[in-house]
């Protein structure tokens, strides 16, 4: 039986169809137990999808996975957006949405996301989690489409709201997941990217060898059967349309009866080298950097299915990511555990005023792409972390994880500077252990906020998130 | 019998010996003997004492610095390009370019060519996909060459490091030259019994013969495994017509123009030869029918009086015909005269025939050492030992070939079912009885 489908209002319209008065702010409260589905007023697409963005990166597996339904007032449907959403209903009449209308397969989502063992319902801020859940709950694959809207020439719309700016791309993602035998591919489409940019937006054209210039005149040669004469065809349009051969003044009539046309060659107006082998150069849209069509970044486009490996671990998550080991190790909390500690303090102190706590807010910056780089051997290197997260934390500070390369950290009794003090010892120890032990280093991003009244610790997250 | 011919021999008075030997002391001997020895006491002094112009013309040369189009049509010749490509880059005149034309090749000679172009050493290689034949070839060539001179070198060919530098001598010297025959040699002479042979006709044939006939105005081809031309005349006549034989048509054009044709002996290019004699056979198979073809029907006109009738010219094709085509019949006449009035002396007859035949070709052998030392370049010693085959060779399997040849383009026009063109310009020749 259908449920009362959830309806919210993202887009600042506020058509009379979509009342509910539940906002995007209010999602964490919502009883997902009672939602079959999210509908979202896509009478402006990029709003739409905008809010769709926000929905897909929530870090809880009941929302982010949660059917969503665009409603649309047109037939017409242009752009990957669309495809974004898990159904398009058409408005039927000025406010008239029919609850029959939405598919009866959303359920089926929605009892895969009821069947997550319990302690895969917290907040979950893999990237790769969510990319596997995704196409587990939905039962399908991930499909490229062709797009000019993005620079990359192809997305995966069903993928790609999960993931932001800051965050490693779908492709990235997908042959990371490849690797790790999570997903199968199959060759969808192969093209070319600017090694500069990575974009696919490529204007390929010939240039002259010897002088690099794109003024090419492409030149037929006409071979006169009769007396070998050989030459560019203009020669032997002396005659208007007809072909005369310039050396025996003879009508040219039948192609492969008295001439032939052997060739064309490419002529360069500024030079007048001629070549059959023009150098193809790429010169790039996006970056305007030009580049010769063989050093160019030739890539297989993949479409991608769960293996049963990747199934199992969509259900069961994946046990070696380094905020999975920060939960052992540390009690992560979830990020409204820890919103709700970080309220609690901040109301003590304004009420007490006689002590000082901060927020610490860090930031691995590629944490992800050490995991794709060592696979299974990434372990060791965050249980690594994890310990120095342990020695440089003191038990009364609480952690939780924003995603998987973010992470916050409430510290009671402690000062702004005290709490800087405290990420710089953290981040020299961290630098410590990757240049003793890898030939590499990490980037690591760090903020110390005092904890008063007005902190809003998600939107501070996001700032730090989004500088 | 060696020493019964020998006393048979000693015992002939002088009319006696030119009755039994006459196709030898009145016209072989004549002809290629005391001819080409004349003429060559006169042209190796002659050519010393023109070594300041020779110098001069350098000097132009050098001057000037003019660019040669070096033009190499062929197909499936890739695997010899690289060669002919390192020769050109040590040559001693640098100012050139080298445009490659693929004829339909279907082996790698596209792949090889192109990365040649890509690395710089093709300035311009065109792959024609349909082949049209190498007067096709050469035209598509000659279209988008740049330079004052055309070098036509085939692509199984190599240069000394002078040759480019001394093939374009002759032009600075005398203005009305209009193109310039390089000498050709045999590269792969010991790649085989027949190589080596051909290395000693190559030698007589080019090297003197070719050399004689320039220096008295009636040299008949220009080959077209290396040759040099003015682009202005070849652009003229709009380059070569439908071979085979097109070396030797366009040089007999080049002459009825009024152009000097003229032999360079310095100039040395070696090509390929064939290595059997059954591959042997169909190359001079093809190129005896052009003989038939181009100077007895195509440029039959030079031997009548006009306007433009030339001594030089008339001499150039009349020497041919006469002494190739004509005096073939002359073995099948002594035959005939031996079987009829000397039928007890065959035995002695050959063996004083071979005998003569190969002390003309010790001499001949002579001359072309006496060339090269005076060119300063080293005679070709070992060679000497394969002389006393050479008259099996030149007079017996040549000629077999030649005659055979003669009959079949004379009775059947074969040439035009040769399959050294595409069947399609074939038609097309005969229908236009080109």
């Amino acid at each position: 039986m259908m449920k009362q489908p959830l309806q919210l209002v993202f887009a600042q319209n506020n058509r009379s169809l979509l009342q509910a008065t539940t906002t995007f702010e209010s999602l964490d409260k919502v009883d997902w137990q009672q939602v079959s589905c999210l509908l979202l007023d896509a009478t402006d697409i990029s709003t739409a999808y905008a809010a769709l963005v926000k929905l897909r990166q929530n870090s809880l597996p009941h929302c982010y996975l949660r059917p969503v339904v665009f409603v649309a007032n047109t037939e017409r449907h242009n752009g990957w957006q669309w495809h974004a959403a898990d159904a398009v209903l058409v408005l039927q009449g000025e406010h008239l949405l029919d609850p029959a209308l939405v598919p009866d397969n959303l359920e089926t989502i929605n009892r895969w996301i009821d069947n997550l063992p319990q302690q895969e319902r917290g907040a979950d801020g893999h990237l790769q989690v969510k990319v596997l859940r995704l196409l587990a709950s939905r039962q399908t694959s991930a499909e490229p489409q062709a797009t000019p809207s993005n620079y990359n020439g192809y997305v995966y719309p069903l993928l790609q709201p999960v993931f932001s700016l800051q965050d490693m791309g779908v492709m990235q993602t997908l042959g990371f997941l490849e690797q790790q035998n999570l997903l199968s591919a199959t060759l969808f489409d192969r093209a070319h990217f600017c090694i500069h940019c990575d974009s696919a937006f490529l204007n390929f054209k010939e240039t002259c060898v010897a002088c690099g210039s794109h003024d090419l005149d492409v030149v037929e040669l006409v071979h006169h059967f009769s007396c070998g004469f050989t030459a560019d065809i203009t020669r032997f349009k002396a005659g208007g349309d007809a072909l005369i051969c310039p050396k025996c003044d003879k009508h040219l009539r039948h192609i492969g009866v008295d001439y032939d046309k052997p060739s064309t060659v490419n002529k360069c107006r500024l030079c007048q080298h001629v070549s059959q082998d023009g150098n193809v150069v790429a010169k790039c849209f996006n970056c305007d950097c030009s580049t010769e069509a063989r050093f160019l970044d030739v890539r297989r486009i993949n479409s991608y299915k769960l293996t049963s490996v990747g199934l199992n671990a969509a259900f069961y998550g994946l046990k070696t990511y380094f905020t999975d080991i920060l939960e052992n190790e540390l009690q992560l909390l979830s990020l409204r555990e820890f919103e709700l500690f970080a309220n609690a303090e901040a109301a003590r102190i304004a009420r007490y005023g006689k002590s000082q706590s901060a927020l610490a807010v860090v930031r691995f910056v590629g944490l992800d792409k050490i995991q794709m780089e060592l696979g299974s051997k990434a372990k060791q290197i965050f249980t690594e972390l994890a310990d120095i997260f342990k020695s440089i934390l003191r038990e009364t500070d609480i952690i939780t994880a924003y995603n998987e390369s973010m992470f916050a950290i409430l510290m009671p009794e402690t000062s702004q500077n005290n709490a800087a003090l405290a990420l710089n010892r953290l981040q020299k120890a961290v630098e410590q252990l990757f240049s003793e032990n890898f030939d590499r280093s990490l980037d690591i991003q760090q903020h110390a906020l005092a904890v008063t009244s007005e902190l809003q610790v998600r939107d501070a997250l996001e700032r730090f998130l989004n500088q | 019998m060696i020493e019964q011919a020998f006393v048979f021999f000693i015992n002939l008075s002088g009319w006696q010996l030119l009755g039994y030997f006459w196709p030898f002391f009145m016209i072989d001997m004549v002809r290629y003997v005391l001819l080409e020895g004349v003429v060559l006491l006169q042209y190796l002094p002659q050519r010393k004492r023109k070594a300041a112009l020779y110098a001069a013309a350098r000097q132009q040369l050098f001057r000037e610095k003019p660019l040669v189009s070096v033009i190499v049509p062929g197909k499936n010749e890739g695997r010899y390009i690289p060669k002919l490509v390192q020769t050109l880059r040590q040559q001693s005149y640098p100012f050139y370019e080298l445009i490659v034309v693929d004829d339909g090749s279907d082996d790698a000679t596209p792949q090889i060519c192109r990365e040649l172009e890509r690395n710089g050493l093709i300035d311009c290689f065109i792959r024609n996909e349909i082949r049209g034949g190498k007067a096709s070839a050469a035209n598509t060539a000659l279209q988008f060459a740049k330079g004052r001179y055309i070098v036509h070198i085939d692509a199984d060919s190599y240069m000394e490091r002078d040759a480019l530098e001394t093939i374009l001598l002759p032009f600075l010297m005398d203005a009305d030259v209009g193109c310039v025959g390089g000498d050709v040699r045999v590269a792969n002479y010991e790649d085989s019994f027949a190589a080596q042979i051909q290395r000693i006709e190559y030698s007589k044939s080019i090297m003197v013969g070719r050399t004689v006939a320039s220096h008295l105005g009636i040299l008949r081809i220009v080959s077209g495994a290396y040759g040099a031309f003015r682009r202005d005349i070849l652009e003229a006549i709009h380059g070569w017509d439908v071979g085979p034989g097109l070396d030797g048509d366009i040089t007999l054009k080049i002459r009825k123009m009024g152009f000097k044709v003229v032999h360079e002996p310095a100039s040395v290019c070696y090509t390929n030869v064939p290595t059997s004699y059954t591959k042997l056979a169909k190359q001079r198979y093809r190129w005896d029918k052009s003989m038939i073809r181009f100077r007895l029907r195509k440029h039959r006109d030079i031997l009548w009086p006009s306007e433009s009738f030339r001594s030089s010219n008339f001499i150039t094709v009349a020497d041919n015909l006469f002494f190739n085509l004509l005096l073939d019949i002359k073995w099948v006449i002594y035959f005939f005269q031996i079987i009829q009035l000397s039928s007890g002396y065959i035995a002695f007859l050959i063996i004083l025939n071979y005998f003569f035949y190969v002390c003309a070709n010790l001499v001949q052998w002579l001359f072309s050492a006496m060339m090269l030392r005076s060119l300063n370049q080293k005679p070709m010693y070992q060679s000497i030992m394969f002389i006393p085959l050479m008259p099996i060779y030149t007079g017996t399997y040549l000629r077999l070939i030649r005659t055979f040849a003669y009959v079949m383009e004379l009775l059947h026009k074969r040439s035009y079912v040769d399959r050294w063109n595409p069947w399609k310009v074939s038609k097309i020749a005969k229908r236009n009885k080109l």
